[in-house]
């Protein structure tokens, strides 16, 4: 009756909280939505609510509409239909004008779970990643994993959006790009190359959150791109790891230890080991965050640390490990689980803290357990009587568990330290009349694993042993005892019969582990006493034939058979091998299971591989060159380099002065160089005499992007001319530093560029120089330059064809930035004397380079992209481009193939593989294609409006290779025929709502409309509609016949198109565009 | 990762649940709950448990349990210390502690704030400053000012540019602030009065109400005890590597600026203490006698001492003589308790006294130890002291100050 009562009244509540929602009085709306938030947070049910709520979602109110959000983002994919009303909400937030709106938005936006919408919350994420607000681009961040959720197709889009934010130097988004890379992509480390400079340095500044994301994703990565420092650590390093410990540790499961002639032998062949760099930025760039006061942060350095860091420098992890034991319980009892961990593979680290780990009388179980299994692997010469004396008072606890444990260490250490071994015998003799049968039966255990070690020197403690047998209650103690008379029945000859006799009697009462020991004993006894014990043996046999426990009755069979049984034809020597073997000394077991989780997981913590768990990658054998990330340009600590610069600037010159006069040369050069000047080597560099004339060539180059080598050089600009040396072999390699050694491949080449530099002999006082930038590295970003290369071979300016291949080819090289592939050093060797001749040659290179454009002006080609390398197919180099032609087949798009056979041997029956895919139009097959050979043809390929890539394959009678295509929102629409302006703006003034959108564009100003417009044309398959305003208008077609309307007026951008999808695409395209 | 969290009263009821991925059913809350209380087990379960295949971290500060459910693996210190954010960002919100009583009074802002410093699985925004801004200070004030509050929280370009923890536009009057530098000693002493071990755990804690974005500096006259130190957010960490200096933009309001520890001390421990404890067979009583003295070197008082000796359940009728202060015994939790008000400054000062075990079972083998606590103001055992404070971008007239208190950690007499 109450109940029913109870429920009225609730159903009234609730009626009265919907007349609440649908007011008009916005206090009340209010109210209504705090009541419902605060049901919701009691968790109560609510969804009946969510007609009410969905409407107030575009409520002008701010204060609601967060509420509404709230609800929203807990209710949404219960009833994704009635969800759906509120997106358009959502995208029309998106563009409001506060930052946390339009992260609010999207957050909410992501956090529905209705896989129908991923579409739409991926769109939005593509423009918030390049929002202005580092804040908004962080909620992109954390909205990519959400996408990948729903819908795992968008799995390359997203990785894409994940690359762009990588990019982003604001350290709150860093966090968040990485946790997403973490759930979306988790082994795709290539994207993290060229970031991981920029990560170590911007570290300090993340939020705590996100340092702890970036040292687990950068300890994961550094473990597939560094070899392992431990490998190479020295014997004498390991010596005094042990004089540090100042004992030998018992425990040391070391399998690094070797014996010391082996290792010298070892010593002498093993490759001097040097750091990498970068391995060794992280480990700096990470040690002052140690100081964070969040100890999750604390403990992912810790861990960093220990896996890969060398042996040496761990000492200061152990400092902060123990400072976080200080902490409250929770915090302690990770903290001790990682010490834990961490002890089990170096003791030393931890031994001389030993105190510290000392079990105080008021803490937690969990956490004395925790200490006193560190203490035993602590355990050593120096510290083993004081450890002994602190388990003597553990013992003594009133918690049975934890003395169990203690007792349990106890024996541990008594086994490795025969010192102490007296001593702790006595302590568990005296433990066996513990009012507790659980503590008694554990000494016992215990007392019986530590005579087995050694039991002629304790044969008191036996006898004394066998008389508890009386006393002793606990099946497990009891069991122990007579495995233990059994075992050394032969050594106790009058008191084992005796003890037989005193079980035959309470065989019937024992417990089924004492019952099969007492068999055991038997047995044993049988075997070597067989005239005492022969008739007391029957009985119990018997008495076991009729046990309830199978396992007992089966034992008894078992013996009998073999033992008493006349039939059986074992000889007595055999019997005794059966009974009587030697044993084994036992196994402590840790209580650890020998499978080890990784150190700060939750898996490590519980001892359960738990879902999500992930395993560290092993060291790879040999580091992997990695050109994207040694040249990376993120200049580490600016200002200083470009302090000691001056210095050594000056240093240097001095020295110039004392050698050859041609140094006097490039002095003149240094000076006459654009006065950009810098050259900001730090530290690394070596000697400041190795340095000269590594700049000398600089002036001519200095537009050019950073040096960065190894991550000490910060932009110089003047560095990256110096490329005319590259080649010159002769400045020796001797010198070429950390690149060379980290990288043979570059240095190698680099040498073997042979002689471009004609001044070069009189280099070779200056030898080292070349290694300064010798990295590849030097000529990251000198767009200008690689290109240049390629275009200085010979006869490169001749013919259509060949240009545009040289074109693909300077796009590759940009793309590697690896000047060392070029061709053209010589050419350059030959004119690097004179200044004003190198300059104009880039000039004109800059211009040849910038031509295709120029040209393209008015009809505009889309830029060649490469479709196969030659490296990887048989031969044959394919590119295409995407053609602007008119289309034979309607709502396919044109592609233009350039195809050229490189192979010594003709190509035949080149086509599409079978079967072709419905959205490709194949060309015809080319039925040979001889060396050298150059084909084009044209492929159709239906993108359906979306700039998802196509793939398909290549097929040859030779090769198979997969090639794909990924269109440019711009290249999915076609120019419409004909269209006036009237028509224009009808169609226009129909689209508004969700079919338009505006912006403002930044920076617009300084371009003319005529560059405007070409840059559009450039971006896009649009057609200009000459208007008699000011304004530009542009219309496209997709090809699903959807218009799109582009109006540009002053720095307004509007867009309209009955097609969303192709507004949100087209309007990203447009506004980076036009921000360069 | 964090999939839900829970928070519960000291009865097991829910007071809070806040989802993140979906729904967790209760019943797992109901499990926990049977695993915690089961033989008394609140103090001894593991802060980290595995139930119904599911990851519980948990929790207790207030009076309240605080329980996250996790399905993915990561780092467990994560999931501890965004507890403890929210902890603090639930205190500074309701300008108490976070009890029963202030939660059940805040929840739907409780709600609110839980969702911002979460999205999906992985913490975003926990600084308080920030949160204000973002949520608008006071939800409770709202009905009147509903109408006008078309103005929703915004975040200051300064807080996304590296400033999270201090908002814009901070006014005072006066401006002052206040360091605390709290030094608790831990040690553990023999019966003869010995110290078998000792350390200093400090914290710097600070009350700032400065207006504006001022920078302050502060310098130590021996920056090697800070060796083992953990830093708030706000200083910079490139300035103390290099000059041992502290730069930092103090957030607004109460914060911790700093933690330390320290094994070397510069004084004595200042107060001395032995005793002893025997378990007597024959009586079945337990004799003991325990003697404090307040160290000459020391110039401070000492005041409020207690000396807590938890003994074995069931103990009863003490009886005791004592010099100074009163004795208690707490015949619920079978503690004994003495107080001394003032202690005298040269003086030793002792309790003498027996009482009754009951009168079956076993004599205990352990004997119990003294937990001994007190504070003394003005005194620091480091040897720390701050040199020189200089705040800039203030033009205003400041007060500033530095105090110092030495009090007992864990600090243990055993008999």
């Amino acid at each position: 009756m109450s109940k029913a009562f109870q429920k009225d009244t609730q159903a009234q509540k609730n009626l009265n909280l919907i007349a609440k929602l649908e007011s008009d009085n916005e206090t009340k709306v209010f109210e209504g939505m705090t009541t419902l938030v605060g049901m919701m947070s009691q968790g109560y049910e609510v969804l009946e609510f969510f007609p009410s709520v969905v409407k107030l979602v575009a409520s002008p109110n701010l204060k609601i509409k967060k509420l509404v959000y709230i609800y929203l983002d807990q209710h949404a994919e219960l009833n994704p239909d009635l969800a759906l009303l509120s997106v358009s909400t959502f995208q029309k937030d998106f563009q409001n004008r506060e930052q946390l709106i339009r992260a609010l938005s999207l957050r909410v936006l992501s956090s529905i779970r209705v896989p129908s919408i991923s579409q739409i919350i991926l769109l939005l994420a593509q423009q918030a990643v390049n929002d202005s607000s580092p804040y908004v681009r962080k909620t992109a961040a954390l909205a990519i994993p959400k996408v990948y959720g729903l819908n795992k197709d968008h799995e390359e889009n997203l990785i894409e959006l994940i690359s762009a934010l990588l990019k982003d130097k604001h350290p709150m988004v860093i966090g968040g790009a990485l946790a997403a890379f973490n759930q979306v992509c988790p082994d795709k480390f290539e994207l993290l190359d060229e970031h991981f400079r920029k990560i170590c340095s911007l570290l300090v500044d993340c939020d705590e959150w996100g340092q702890i994301i970036a040292i687990k994703t950068l300890l994961r990565y550094s473990r597939t791109q560094f070899v392992d420092p431990r490998l190479f650590d020295s014997s004498e390093e390991s010596d005094h790891m042990k004089s540090g410990g100042d004992e030998t540790n018992f425990f040391s499961t070391d399998s690094e230890e070797e014996k010391p002639e082996e290792a010298e032998e070892k010593e002498s062949k093993k490759p001097k080991y040097k750091m990498d760099p970068d391995h060794k930025l992280l480990l700096s760039s990470t040690i002052p965050l140690l100081k964070s006061r969040n100890s999750a942060v604390v403990a992912e350095v810790c861990n960093l640390h220990f896996y890969l860091a060398p042996r040496s420098e761990l000492r200061v992890i152990a400092k902060a490990l123990i400072k976080l034991t200080k902490r409250e319980a929770p915090v302690q009892y990770v903290a001790l689980s990682t010490i834990s961990t961490i002890s089990k593979k170096f003791p030393k680290l931890f031994s001389s803290n030993y105190k510290e780990f000392f079990v105080l009388q008021p803490e937690p179980l969990y956490i004395k357990t925790l200490k006193l299994s560190i203490l035993t692997q602590l355990v050593g010469l120096a510290n083993v009587y004081a450890l002994t004396k602190e388990l003597r008072a553990y013992v003594k606890s009133e918690n049975i568990q934890f003395v169990i444990c203690a007792i349990q260490s106890m024996g541990q250490i008594a086994s490795h330290m025969k010192e102490v071994r007296d001593t702790c015998l006595t302590i568990l003799m005296n433990l066996i009349s513990h009012k507790s049968q659980k503590v008694a039966g554990e000494s016992i255990v215990s007392i019986k694993k530590l005579l087995q070690q050694n039991v002629d020197e304790h044969m008191d403690v036996m006898k004394h042993l066998t008389k508890m047998i009386d006393i002793v209650v606990e099946p497990s103690a009891r069991s122990s005892i007579l495995w233990l008379v059994g075992e050394y029945c032969h050594k106790i000859p009058l008191i084992a019969p005796d003890v037989l006799r005193k079980l035959a009697k309470t065989f019937r009462n024992e417990t089924n582990i004492v019952k099969l020991q007492v068999l055991n004993l038997g047995s044993k006894l049988y075997l070597r006493n067989k005239k005492q014990t022969e008739k007391l043996f029957e009985y119990i046999l018997t008495l076991s034939k009729y046990d309830t426990n199978y396992d007992v009755r089966d034992r008894a069979r078992f013996i009998r058979l073999l033992l008493v049984n006349p039939k059986s034809k074992l000889d007595n020597a055999k019997l005794e091998k059966i009974f009587l073997s030697e044993k084994p000394l036992p196994l402590w077991n840790d209580n650890d299971e020998t499978s080890e989780f990784v150190l700060g997981t939750l898996s490590n913590i519980l001892k359960i591989r738990l879902s999500g768990y992930q395993e560290l990658p092993k060291f790879p054998e040999v580091a992997p060159v990695n050109e994207t990330r040694k040249n990376s340009t993120y200049g580490v600590k600016k200002k200083e380099a470009s302090k000691r610069k001056s210095k050594k600037h000056r240093k240097r010159q001095k020295q110039l002065a004392k050698e050859s006069p041609f140094f006097e040369d490039e002095k003149f050069w240094e000076e006459s160089g654009s006065g950009s000047g810098s050259y900001s080597g730090t530290g690394s560099y070596s000697g400041s005499g190795s340095f000269s004339g590594s700049y000398s060539g600089s002036g001519s180059y200095s537009g050019s992007g950073s040096y960065s080598g190894s991550g000490s050089y910060s932009g110089s600009g003047s560095y990256s001319g110096s490329g005319s040396y590259s080649g010159s072999g002769s400045a020796s390699h001797s010198a070429t530093r950390k690149n060379v050694e980290k990288n043979p491949k570059s240095g190698s080449a680099h040498n073997s560029g042979s002689g471009s530099y004609s001044g070069s002999g009189s280099y070779s006082g200056s030898g080292s120089f070349s290694g300064s930038y010798s990295g590849s590295g030097s000529y990251s970003g000198s767009g200008s330059y690689s290109g240049s290369g390629s275009y200085s071979g010979p006869g490169s300016y001749s013919g259509s064809e060949q240009k545009q291949s040289n074109q693909v080819n300077s796009e590759k090289e940009n793309s590697k930035n690896n000047l060392l592939d070029l061709s053209g050093l010589d050419m350059f060797g030959s004119n690097t004397n004179t200044n004003n001749n190198t300059s104009s040659q880039i000039s004109s290179l800059d211009f040849t380079s910038n031509s295709n454009y120029q040209q393209n002006s008015v009809k505009v080609e889309f830029p060649m992209k490469t479709l196969v390398e030659k490296s990887r197919e048989g031969g044959v180099d394919i590119s295409y481009r995407i053609s602007r032609t008119p289309s034979l087949h309607p709502g396919y798009t044109p592609i233009r193939l350039y195809i050229k056979n490189k192979n010594r041997n003709p190509v035949k029956n080149l086509k599409i593989a079978e079967p072709v895919p419905d959205n490709i139009i194949s060309f015809q097959p080319i039925s040979n294609l001889n060396p050298d050979q150059s084909y084009q043809t044209i492929l159709y390929i239906n993108f359906n409006s979306k700039t998802q890539p196509i793939s398909f394959q290549i097929k040859s009678e030779s090769e198979l290779t997969n090639c794909r295509i990924t269109p440019t929102t711009g290249e999915l629409l076609i120019k419409p025929l004909s269209f006036d302006e009237n028509e224009f703006d009808n169609e226009v003034s129909k689209l508004s709502g969700m079919s338009a959108l505006k912006q403002q564009l930044q920076s617009i100003e300084s371009l003319k409309p005529q560059e405007i417009k070409e840059k559009i044309i450039e971006i896009a398959n649009v057609c200009q509609i000459n208007s008699k305003e000011e304004k530009l208008k542009f219309v496209g077609k997709t090809g699903s016949s959807d218009m799109v309307y582009i109006i540009i007026d002053s720095n307004t951008l509007s867009i309209h198109s009955t097609n969303q999808f192709m507004i949100h695409l087209i309007s990203k395209d447009i506004k980076n565009a036009l921000k360069n | 990762m964090i999939k839900s969290l829970f928070i519960l009263n000291t009865g097991g009821d829910i007071v809070l649940e806040k989802h993140w991925q979906g729904r967790t059913g209760r019943n797992i809350i109901t499990q926990f709950w049977k695993e915690i209380t089961k033989e008394n087990r609140t103090k001894d379960l593991p802060p980290i448990v595995r139930i119904r295949r599911q990851t519980i971290v948990h929790l207790r500060k207030y009076n309240l349990l605080y329980l996250i459910v996790a399905d993915q693996d990561t780092s467990p210190l994560l999931f501890i210390e965004f507890l403890n954010r929210v902890i603090e960002v639930f205190s500074n919100f309701f300008s108490t502690e976070p009890t029963e009583t202030s939660l059940k009074e805040n929840l739907p802002k409780a709600f609110e704030l839980l969702g911002e410093m979460m999205d999906n699985v992985f913490p975003v925004t926990t600084e308080t400053s920030m949160l204000r801004d973002m949520i608008g200070a006071t939800m409770k004030s709202t009905p009147n000012t509903i109408e006008n509050s078309k103005k929703f929280g915004t975040l200051s370009s300064d807080q996304v540019g590296g400033l999270p923890w201090r908002r814009k536009n901070i006014k005072h009057s006066p401006n002052e602030i206040f360091f605390d530098v709290i030094e608790s000693i831990n040690a553990t002493i023999e019966r003869s009065g010995k110290c078998l071990s000792s350390e200093i755990i400090s914290k710097i804690v600070c009350e700032s109400k400065l207006s504006g974005m001022p920078t302050l500096t502060m310098v130590f006259n021996n920056s090697s005890i800070l060796e083992d130190v953990s830093f708030h957010q706000c200083i910079n960490l490139d300035t103390w590597e290099r000059r041992k200096i502290l730069d930092f933009v103090p957030p607004d309001g109460a914060f911790e600026l700093l933690s330390y520890r320290s094994n070397r001390m510069q004084t004595q421990i200042p107060l001395y203490t032995s005793g002893r404890f025997n378990w007597s067979k024959k009586k079945r009583k337990g004799k003991f006698e325990i003697i404090l003295q307040v160290r000459n070197s020391l110039i401070k008082s000492i005041d409020n001492v207690s000396v807590l000796i938890p003994l074995v359940r069931g103990c009863s009728s003490p009886a005791i003589k004592t010099s100074n202060g009163a004795v208690f015994f707490n015949d619920q939790t079978f503690e004994l308790k003495w107080e001394i008000k003032k202690m005298p400054k040269n003086n030793e000062i002792s309790m003498k006294g027996s009482i009754k075990l009951p009168n079956k079972g076993e004599i205990p083998r352990e004997k119990p130890v003294a937990i001994i606590t007190f504070s003394i103001e003005g005194l620091c055992m480091s040897g720390l002291k701050v040199t020189n404070l200089n705040i800039s971008k203030l033009k205003k007239k400041i007060f500033k100050g530095v105090k110092f208190i030495s009090k007992s950690g864990n600090f243990t007499l055993k008999f």
